[in-house]
């Protein structure tokens, strides 16, 4: 356990921190919970899967049931994304000493994560999962119980809605500081 | 390939997911593009920003020890009901004795106890005990 802990604890973490938003402490006591249900469920695991793909199975299990019994979800209903022009998205920011800088940067990481709050479950399990592990369609598709082709779609609904997000998470504070 | 067929594949050319002749075309087609162009980019800065800074702690020690402990919890378990099988038969067998004034019989039947304990759960279970015993020490040097 030891090393398959090493291993994957960092993936395992950087998805538990997107999906949920949490602090490092609730992640870690996640990733542990995930790592004990590997042992206790451990001769269910069949060697002809990849194991990935079925550590990330509990992993977005667990995450889907927290959200549940937290009732954190704050938006079921996707929004459309129709504006397939640039977005005035100013998404570069970089992080230097400078306060102003990091206060940017803090600011840019709440409306990401609020943003990817937004995201219907599938669709922000589906990016994480490419984007932290690099999961091929196929992989994705069994850890979520669906076709390729709905990956496919899954994941560019989520990244457009990530934009659209985004930009309506700009708009509304705009409208907030003025 | 115009803007419209290159939307339903640029996912999968985002991705990696096409094969490679299809793939060139859409390629071909951002690199003429600006607006599709302009949506990869876009993308790349999601995933870009999507980078979480970790700090794992001590995860690694935390979770091996809650996993001896439920791994001894376990063992623990069995042990408590051997515990309960044999003080039960011990007390039956004194009460026995008591009874009848037949005091070897306790010794006799406590034994039997123990024996029928290993006999139900193998040779193995009581040996593991040891081994959890062995795992906690490993973790206890590793932590200090």
């Amino acid at each position: 356990m030891t090393e398959l802990i090493e291993h994957w604890q960092r993936p395992v973490l950087a998805f538990i921190c997107r999906s949920l938003g949490c602090d490092d402490d609730e992640a870690r006591d996640l990733a542990q919970e995930v790592f004990l249900r590997v042992w206790r469920q451990r001769r269910r695991w069949k060697p002809t899967a990849a194991f990935s793909t079925w550590l990330f199975t509990i992993v977005t299990n667990l995450c889907r049931n927290r959200r549940r019994d937290l009732g954190r979800r704050p938006d079921l209903v996707p929004l459309d994304f129709d504006d397939r022009g640039d977005p005035a998205l100013d998404l570069q920011c970089s992080v230097a000493d400078d306060p102003h800088a990091r206060a940017e940067a803090s600011a840019l990481a709440g409306r990401l994560q609020r943003a990817l709050e937004k995201l219907p479950e599938n669709q922000r399990s589906a990016l994480l999962l490419k984007r932290f592990q690099d999961m091929s369609y196929r992989q994705i598709a069994e850890i979520l119980d669906v076709t390729t082709s709905a990956v496919d779609s899954l994941l560019v609904r989520a990244r457009r809605n990530m934009l659209a997000n985004l930009a309506q998470d700009q708009q509304l504070n705009g409208v907030e500081s003025k | 390939m115009n803007c419209n067929e290159i939307n339903t594949r640029l996912g999968r050319w985002y991705d990696g997911e096409l094969d490679g002749k299809t793939a060139r075309e859409v390629g071909e087609h951002l690199a003429l593009c600006p607006r599709c162009a302009a949506e990869i980019l876009q993308w790349r800065r999601i995933d870009q920003l999507l980078t979480v800074e970790l700090d794992a702690g001590d995860l690694l020690n935390s979770t091996l020890e809650a996993l001896n402990r439920e791994r001894l919890g376990g063992s623990m378990w069995w042990l408590k009901i051997a515990a309960a099988a044999v003080i039960a038969t011990g007390l039956g067998a004194i009460s026995g004795s008591l009874i009848w004034n037949e005091p070897a019989q306790t010794t006799t039947v406590t034994a039997g106890g123990l024996s029928m304990l290993e006999r139900s759960f193998g040779p193995g279970a009581l040996a593991g005990i040891d081994d959890l015993a062995g795992d906690a020490d490993t973790i206890g040097q590793r932590r200090r």
